[in-house]
């Protein structure tokens, strides 16, 4: 009877306190004592309260059980004077509702009989104390115990907060890379002449490949590699490839529209951000091609007629570290003839490594290159080739290549709206 | 310490070594070597040491350029030294030539 009286007058208190938030909850150790001996009880109760103590007795059986679960105690005292299964019984259930918690458990032995000790902290108890109980080493083993727990619980926040945390950044990482991805206009890139290979994962560790045809007919094709890993790399990307779009709707050359973005990452990204950027601009008119390397590897332009090969090596600082009145983007300015091809692709290709940690290296893109094929077929060699060395499939995610082939004057107009 | 600075009696010039990898994991050891030193910053000469640098990555690269703001931005006085010809190349391939001085 005591111990119906003690939980209903608990949990009026736990209603009280729940309207006074939890840092009350914080500072007051709740106690719970099971144990049949009312006397006993009584007293124990009178040793361990005090200042920011709150303790409630139960007797055995269901009773400590349901008094658990209305009071949350950060610590139990249970009597294991009787060796009977219900005192394990009892003592496995509780640490069972703890639910992940730690929950000191401890047990008042009415001697030191040792194998009854060892049995209680087999079964998960925490210490024992021997009858008669010695109030200062009870207060001394509580304080200590309910110290740990303080410990525990702070970590249990902790660990619960970085798991919120990290569900949370996967589902933003979904969806940005659902945003990322769309920003990649694939339409454009559709085309029987031009091949690439950029996974999600790229995208969203900064790559960027764009590509669209102007009013006036004209192809721009841009491939970029942001500074960094994870979603702020790829931040630029969006506003990147919106002046790309707007500005060759417009049919302003491909230069000023480098300009414009160079202009735009400057003042939008932090100091340590950039972007490397490898763009070409075809005229299909006269098939002049303008290239643009700031800060990739070199891109490689194939002859057709003589399989030669033709490497337009880094000219120009990546965009968004100088201002656009500082620099000169003049480009590199070829003619191409039907059947010509070129090759863009992002340091991860020369940077892919095998087991040995070797660079796959500038040579060996070379001498893949160098093979006389059309360029769908040397691009696809060249991915078989990285993806062999690496002898990994997986790592074949931080590279992006685009292989392009020039396929003479107006045959290419074909699909564009305007022509 | 992958990453020591020494100031000059004068305090007018700052050299930063760098040891094994300069990438991301280095950021804050090398932010706090130019950050916390006691020099004048706007005239300080900056002494990169990469003799012992054996990776270099754009995050680096990125924090170089944070160094560069610090230290003046156009003005800034900033030489890369004991390059190795693999972090040579990585400079020049972001023409970093055109920001610093690369011995």
């Amino acid at each position: 009877m005591n111990a119906k009286i003690s939980i209903s007058q608990v949990a009026d208190d736990m209603e009280c306190q729940s309207k006074k938030k939890s840092v009350s909850l914080e500072q007051t150790a709740r106690i719970l004592v099971v144990l049949n001996d009312a006397g006993l009880r009584s007293n124990l109760v009178g040793i361990i309260d005090g200042a920011n103590r709150q303790v409630v007795a139960s007797s055995y059986g269901n009773a400590a059980i349901n008094a658990f679960q209305l009071f949350d105690p950060d610590l139990v005292i249970i009597d294991v004077g009787r060796r009977d299964a219900e005192t394990f019984t009892i003592l496995q259930r509780l640490k069972e509702l703890s639910g992940g918690h730690y929950l000191p458990v401890i047990g008042l032995a009415g001697s030191s009989d040792e194998e009854l000790l060892s049995a209680f902290i087999e079964a998960g108890g925490d210490d024992v104390v021997v009858k008669p109980v010695s109030t200062v080493l009870l207060q001394s083993k509580v304080t200590a115990f309910l110290r740990t727990r303080e410990l525990y619980n702070r970590q249990f926040e902790h660990r619960e907060q970085l798991l919120t945390y990290r569900e949370m950044m996967e589902r933003e990482f979904e969806v940005a890379k659902k945003i990322f991805a769309s920003f990649i206009c694939a339409e454009s890139l559709d085309q029987p002449n031009i091949n690439y290979h950029l996974s999600p994962k790229a995208v969203f560790h900064g790559d960027m490949l764009l590509a669209t045809k102007t009013p006036a007919g004209n192809e721009h094709i841009l491939l970029g590699d942001f500074t960094g890993q994870g979603l702020s790399a790829s931040i630029g990307s969006l506003p990147a490839s919106e002046i790309f779009y707007a500005m060759s709707a417009k049919d302003y050359s491909l230069g000023e529209i480098l300009v414009e973005i160079n202009t735009r990452l400057r003042d939008l990204l932090p100091m340590n951000m950039f972007l490397a950027v490898g763009a070409i601009e075809i005229s299909h008119n006269d098939g002049q091609v303008s290239v643009w390397n700031a800060g990739l590897p070199n891109i490689i332009i194939r002859a057709k007629a003589n399989d030669g090969l033709l490497q337009c090596p880094s000219e120009h600082l990546p965009l968004g570290i100088k201002a656009s009145s500082e620099i000169d983007l003049q480009p590199q300015r070829y003619s191409l003839s039907e059947g010509d091809s070129l090759f863009i692709f992002t340091d991860g290709a020369v940077k892919a490594e095998n087991i040995a940690k070797e660079y796959y290296g500038m040579n060996r893109i070379v001498s893949v290159l160098h093979e006389r094929a059309n360029a769908s077929t040397s691009f696809d060699r060249l991915c078989a080739s990285i993806h062999e060395f690496q002898a990994n499939a997986d790592l074949v995610d931080d590279i992006t290549i685009l292989s392009y082939q020039y396929q003479g004057g107006l045959s290419c107009l074909e699909s564009s709206p305007d022509a | 310490m992958p990453i020591t600075s020494q100031v000059s009696n004068d305090r007018n010039e700052v050299e930063i070594c760098i040891k094994g990898r300069f990438d991301f994991s280095t950021h804050r050891d090398f932010r706090n070597a130019f950050n916390e030193t006691d020099v004048n910053i706007d005239k300080a000469k900056f002494v990169i040491n990469l003799r012992d640098a054996e990776y270099m990555d754009s995050s680096a690269l990125g924090m170089l350029l944070l160094l560069r703001e610090r230290a003046g931005g156009q003005n800034a006085n900033i030489l890369l030294k004991g390059c190795s010809e693999q972090i040579k190349q990585i400079l020049s391939v972001s023409n970093f030539q055109k920001l610093f001085k690369i011995q």
